[in-house]
């Protein structure tokens, strides 16, 4: 009377095999051990002989575990944007508005005495750059210059004349 | 009635075209375009004279002779006439040209204008001569004098190259004694160290010192004229290149010691 119904249970346990790994996502070869082995005998008892005579004739596919699919909802989404553009439109609002009142104190960009950065101090020049007798001195160095350069030693057009000295009416 | 305001016309304007002419100065400019022109009458006139010449040689007629006589004339008037123009181109140049001393000036365009009076003689004389053989001799002394007469037209060039050294010269030295006694000034301000522009300052004063040593230089050899040197146009010449080089080496110690005074003026007002 066990038997019975045991076996009417392997058969339909072997054809319920494949659907069986499915859930379970285990391989038919790995041993059955510990509590889980105990869960499933007692949940399904007469499985475990059936199982190795289905293995003989049906051989069990490996399947790669699939990633569960995260699905973020498209309300987050949407709302992460609404909150940038509205962050944007926020900072674009303020540096209007520090502008305008900038401008209103008649100011139209950052003082440059507020700077926190010290300004590059230009050393001094001479105390005699624009000394008149300095520049007049200037002056005639330049015009003494152009004199210089102007100079001929040789008068190019006084050279002494070529003539023809050699007058005689001999063969 | 028309013959009579012609006249008229012509007495107006005459004088006063006259009157302009005396009042244009015959300076170097001018006396340069006359020998320029003397030199162009000379070059046709030597040409006719050297186919006469030949002509004359090849055909010993008395038409040729006659013609080899006439073309002789011509470029010996045109050679004395360019020997004139040019010696009158030197004078004015040498009057125009300063840093030349009253003395020295007056002592050579004294020599020039005795050499110019003996060619004027001298071409008077040609169209007196008689014989191929005296236009020979004519010609002969001519270049006999001329051997002095180059001397002195290389000493006057010599001068006038020396003249314009000499007022560079001036120029520098008259820039340096402005530039130093600002330095002085400077220095009793005391808000400037002076002391190193006046060390360059020192160094420019030995620049035109040199400067000076070398256009003394130049003055010795252009008195070597009248010595041996001067006995052959050859030796002449070269004797004029090492004047005009040393005159060059002056005027370049005065270039050096303008570049030290723009240097200086530089970091005075730098």
């Amino acid at each position: 009377m066990d038997n019975q119904p045991n076996q009417n249970s392997q058969q339909d346990t072997a054809q319920q095999m494949p659907n069986l790994q499915d859930q379970t996502q285990q391989p038919t070869q790995r041993p059955i051990s510990g509590s889980q082995g105990v869960q499933s005998e007692q949940a399904t008892p007469p499985i475990q002989e059936p199982l190795q005579n289905a293995s003989v004739t049906n051989t069990p596919k490996m399947k790669i575990p699939k990633m569960p699919h995260l699905k973020i909802p498209r309300k987050a989404v949407i709302g992460a944007i609404v909150l940038v553009v509205i962050f944007i439109v926020l900072m674009v609002l303020l540096v209007v508005a520090q502008n305008f009142m900038n401008a209103n104190n008649g100011t139209t960009g950052p003082i440059s005495e507020n700077s926190p950065t010290p300004t590059p101090t230009t050393t001094l020049g001479s105390p005699y750059a624009d000394d008149p007798d300095i520049l007049d001195i200037k002056n005639k160095v330049e015009e003494f210059e152009s004199s210089l350069n102007s100079t001929r030693i040789r008068e190019d057009t006084l050279r002494i004349p070529v003539l023809e000295w050699d007058v005689n009416f001999e063969n | 009635m028309k013959n009579a305001v012609f006249v008229i016309l012509v007495l107006l304007f005459v004088p006063t075209i006259a009157h302009a002419q005396v009042d244009e100065q015959y300076d170097y400019a001018r006396a340069y375009q006359d020998y320029v022109f003397t030199q162009d009458t000379y070059d046709s006139s030597l040409s006719d004279y050297r186919l006469a010449r030949s002509q004359y040689l090849q055909a010993q007629t008395l038409v040729a002779q006659t013609k080899a006589r006439d073309a002789t004339v011509k470029m010996l008037t045109a050679r004395d006439d360019v020997i004139i123009a040019y010696l009158t181109a030197i004078r004015l140049r040498l009057t125009e040209t300063e840093g030349i001393g009253e003395v020295t000036r007056t002592g050579i365009q004294e020599r020039i204008d005795s050499e110019v009076s003996w060619f004027r003689d001298h071409k008077s004389r040609i169209s007196s001569a008689g014989t191929l053989d005296d236009l020979v001799d004519d010609s002969d002394e001519a270049n006999d004098r001329f051997q002095e007469t180059e001397k002195i037209a290389y000493e006057a060039l010599s001068l006038i190259a020396g003249g314009k050294v000499d007022v560079l010269r001036g120029e520098l030295s008259s820039i340096l004694s402005q530039t130093r006694e600002k330095s002085f000034e400077i220095e009793s301000n005391g808000d400037y160290d002076i002391s190193v522009v006046q060390r360059w300052l020192e160094e420019i004063e030995q620049k035109i010192t040199r400067s000076l040593d070398k256009s003394i230089e130049a003055q010795s050899l252009t008195q070597e004229f009248y010595g041996k040197k001067g006995d052959k146009a050859s030796g002449r010449s070269d004797l004029f290149n090492d004047v005009t080089a040393a005159y060059s080496e002056a005027m370049q110690l005065l270039r050096d010691g303008n570049n030290f005074m723009k240097e200086i003026l530089k970091g005075l007002t730098g």
